[in-house]
């Protein structure tokens, strides 16, 4: 007769062994049949690494941050919640000196300005996102756009305390009775993921520039920074550029331009 | 063994109806925030990480410290320590239990938690904290059980427990270590200037360890000492003293090591440093944020050094239990509380966001921490049928008499 | 047997448990489910079938997550299909773009064999109740 004890053993030993072959036989590989292919779209965009400049000055004089903040959050189904402290925001708006510190400032020899800079994710070189993200839902493309696998994303919101520039929203409700008006053929999020800018692209695929560049009135720029011969190389060498927080070292593809003989405003 | 904990006195039984009446509170709760989102916690956009997590930091710094300790005495002296040793390890089994479940409630998306661990992220610190944490409990459950069964038996404990002990003792250094990179991978902003001086630096990673180790030791006389008084379980006081001066001289080296960072931020007029403390210390905008119980941290800190530090004041047990408290307490408002929240404010816009912590957070808090009482009960339960600890003041403690099962 | 009595009491219990889903639907056998798999769209020349029926059936699931996969996580955008089309991998501009009504062709099926899609938590914003 068996004892209770080796019973209660066996039983678990076989019990454990059995769920684990149940769980491995679900790991079967994807069917060899499905292929997908990279059609050579002659229309996307591509770089090597992805960039935006923003031109200080010109942006001051002509840019309105609220139709562009509008046109990217209309065209990404971004919600409007009602409690602000869990507002979702993929672009805002942040005072000069809080973009840039006084050292940064006075080194470079820029006085300080009366403005407010649209500030987005950076998407770093080195981003810290990434680094810290548990399931790589968060993750680097070959060309420098930091991407989100909303299906991945466990809403840890690791990533959005690992990141320096605030750029990080989550989603505390569930979005979509908050959408003011749903733009089809693209999807909205759901509760507990994190979301932020993704540079636009699902428009880069059909080789249209992001909507905050293009709302801008050319005061931001986009292009590859890996291209000497792209629009942001040559805005980058003709002045000053800062970055955000420069001494953390993630490297932001977002950069400030400062150009040659500016105002004290 | 487990029958043990089935039976036992009424007192007994209606502290688990009770533990199990406030789980009920707080499954119900979970369910609530399930359905309704993280909305219904405090957290916003600007304090995205809360109670929640701040719990986590502090409960897993506290475990593990008092059970190395513990294990480090009971590598000296089986027979003496086995007491305290069983307590402290079923009482880590517990806390990471809680800890875990901490992270559980926290998350947006729980159901693809598994996520973790079939896209695994080696450069992630979150990754390893899983990995040790996990494997931590399951060595300790598996430690404490083994020295529980052989004592039952009359036996000595099998020859690879000594090796795992040893491996258990390593295995919290690397969760410190882990807890501290988890703490740095942070970033908190103010207007134009990043926590980094503040994180970063070697001052606050050895604070973060000496509080838990502080913490640790603290809470595990405490566990001592109720024991003692509900289940007329005693542990030596030669241990009890062991652990109030680790604990003394750890929150003697945190609190140093605190005023060094504060000295080293402002003689050399560090601003993004001095920034965060000031933040912590005085508040931003007019507006007091987390101050005052940092405040309330530094004093309960001080009075408990000094009840610790008088040997005729830590051999009184009242004031013992008084300083044992201080401590814990002093560790968790600084842990649990002000250094968690306090460091997402101000926000990168110079505002501090208030934290009203609403109901429900509470009772999911509550219900937590009453599935690690829960599960601590349980195993004590077992501990106080298996090991006769006869002591009273002498050095010897353990294994004499041993209950006939 | 010790403490018999309790013992049973529990094995009756947990037996009513179990099969408290059977004994609550007694009688009801439930219809099948009534699906509509045809194309809404008039232009439905424009976009042959992706795969063939059955594959679709068998398979579905795991052709989407394949899309899902390649689009998000590593930048592809069109499927090459097994009669040599290319099909861009999109829920809503591909395969919701034909078969509309989410509720006959998705739905149905799924409710009753009780397994939940959670692709309208956030896709579907161009059916007319995205809303929902």
């Amino acid at each position: 007769m068996i004892s209770r004890r080796d019973f209660l053993h066996t039983s678990l030993a076989i019990g454990c062994t059995g769920l684990g072959c149940v769980a491995l036989s679900g790991c079967s590989t994807l069917s060899a049949s499905i292929q997908t292919g990279q059609e050579k779209d002659n229309t996307a965009m591509s770089a090597g690494r992805f960039g935006l400049v923003v031109d200080v000055e010109k942006y001051k004089k002509s840019a309105s941050f609220s139709l562009i903040a509008s046109v990217c959050h209309k065209a990404h189904n971004i919600p409007r919640i009602p409690d602000d402290k869990q507002a979702i925001q993929w672009i805002r708006e942040a005072d000069y000196k809080a973009c840039f510190s006084e050292a940064e400032r006075q080194h470079v020899g820029i006085p300080s300005l009366d403005v407010k800079l649209p500030v987005m994710c950076n998407h770093c070189e080195t981003p810290a996102c990434v680094t810290v993200c548990p399931t790589q839902a968060t993750f680097k493309r070959p060309d420098g756009i930091v991407e989100m696998d909303y299906h991945r994303c466990i809403g840890c919101r690791f990533c959005m305390a690992a990141c320096p520039y605030d750029a990080r929203s989550f989603n505390f409700v569930d979005p979509k009775p908050y959408i003011d008006q749903v733009t089809p053929n693209y999807p909205t999020r759901t509760d507990g993921v994190v979301e932020k800018c993704n540079f636009c692209v699902e428009r880069l695929t059909q080789g249209l520039e992001p909507l905050c560049v293009e709302a801008s009135g050319g005061s931001i720029l986009f292009g590859d920074l890996d291209d000497p011969t792209s629009e942001v190389s040559q805005a980058i060498v003709s002045g000053t550029v800062l970055t955000r927080s420069e001494e953390l070292g993630v490297e932001p593809g977002v950069k400030y331009l400062f150009r040659e003989g500016h105002n004290n405003d | 063994m487990i029958e043990k904990a089935l039976s036992g006195s009424r007192k007994y039984y209606a502290w688990l109806a009770f533990l199990l009446a406030v789980i009920g509170f707080g499954v119900f709760a979970y369910i609530r925030q399930f359905n309704g989102g993280l909305s219904l916690t405090g957290m916003s956009r600007d304090v995205s990480w809360g109670l929640y997590i701040s719990q986590f930091t502090f409960i897993v710094g506290t475990a593990v410290s008092g059970v190395m300790i513990a294990s480090l005495c009971y590598l000296r002296d089986k027979k003496q320590y086995l007491g305290v040793v069983l307590l402290g390890e079923f009482l880590s089994v517990a806390a990471i239990l809680v800890a875990i479940l901490f992270i559980f409630v926290d998350l947006g998306q729980p159901t693809r938690v598994l996520n973790v661990m079939l896209h695994p992220s080696p450069q992630s610190i979150m990754f390893w904290d899983m990995v040790t944490l996990g494997g931590f409990l399951v060595l300790n459950i598996f430690l404490g059980w083994v020295k529980l069964s052989a004592e039952k038996k009359g036996q000595e404990a099998p020859s690879y427990i000594k090796p795992l002990t040893i491996i258990s003792v390593l295995m919290v250094v690397v969760i410190h270590m882990v807890a501290v990179g988890l703490h740095m991978a942070t970033t908190f902003i103010y207007p134009g200037l990043s926590s980094a001086e503040y994180l970063f630096s070697g001052a606050m990673a050895i604070r973060f360890v000496a509080t838990a180790f502080a913490s640790g030791a603290a809470l595990l006389i405490l566990v001592c000492m109720v024991v003692a008084a509900s289940a007329q379980f005693k542990v030596s006081d030669k241990v009890i003293q062991l652990l109030a001066k680790t604990s003394c001289i750890a929150m003697i080296i945190g609190v140093i090591f605190y005023i060094l960072q504060v000295n080293i931020a402002f003689t050399n007029d560090m601003t993004s440093h001095q920034a965060s403390l000031l933040n912590l210390f005085v508040g931003s905008g007019g507006q007091s944020g987390i101050a005052p119980f940092m405040w309330v941290a530094i004093a309960l800190a001080a009075l408990g050094i000094l009840l610790l530090l008088v040997p005729g004041l830590r051999r009184n047990k009242n004031i013992l239990l008084m300083a044992a408290i201080m401590i814990v307490l002093a560790c968790w408002l600084d842990k649990g509380l002000a250094s968690s929240l306090g460091e997402f404010m101000p926000n990168s816009f110079g505002q501090i966001t208030d934290y009203a912590v609403p109901i429900n957070e509470i009772a999911v808090i509550c219900g937590v921490y009453a599935i690690g009482l829960l599960v601590v009960s349980v195993l004590y339960k077992v501990v106080f049928a298996v090991v006769k600890a006869p002591c009273a003041d002498s050095s010897e403690c353990i294994g004499e008499q041993r209950k006939d099962v | 047997m010790y403490k018999s009595g309790r013992v049973l009491a529990f094995i009756a219990v947990f037996l009513l448990l179990v099969s408290f889903p059977f004994l609550a639907a007694f009688g009801n056998a439930g219809s099948d489910p009534v699906y509509d798999l045809s194309v809404q769209t008039s232009d439905a020349t424009k976009v042959k079938c992706v795969e063939s029926t059955d594959y679709m059936k068998s398979s579905h699931m795991k052709l989407l997550q394949q899309w899902r996969d390649d689009v998000v996580r590593n930048g592809q955008n069109d499927f090459i299909s097994s009669n040599g089309q290319a099909i861009p991998m999109s829920l809503d501009d591909t395969c919701l773009n034909c078969h509309t009504d989410k509720e006959a062709f998705c739905d149905s099926c799924h409710s009753y064999s009780g397994v939940t899609m959670d692709c309208w938590d956030c896709h579907g914003t161009n059916s007319p109740d995205a809303k929902k």
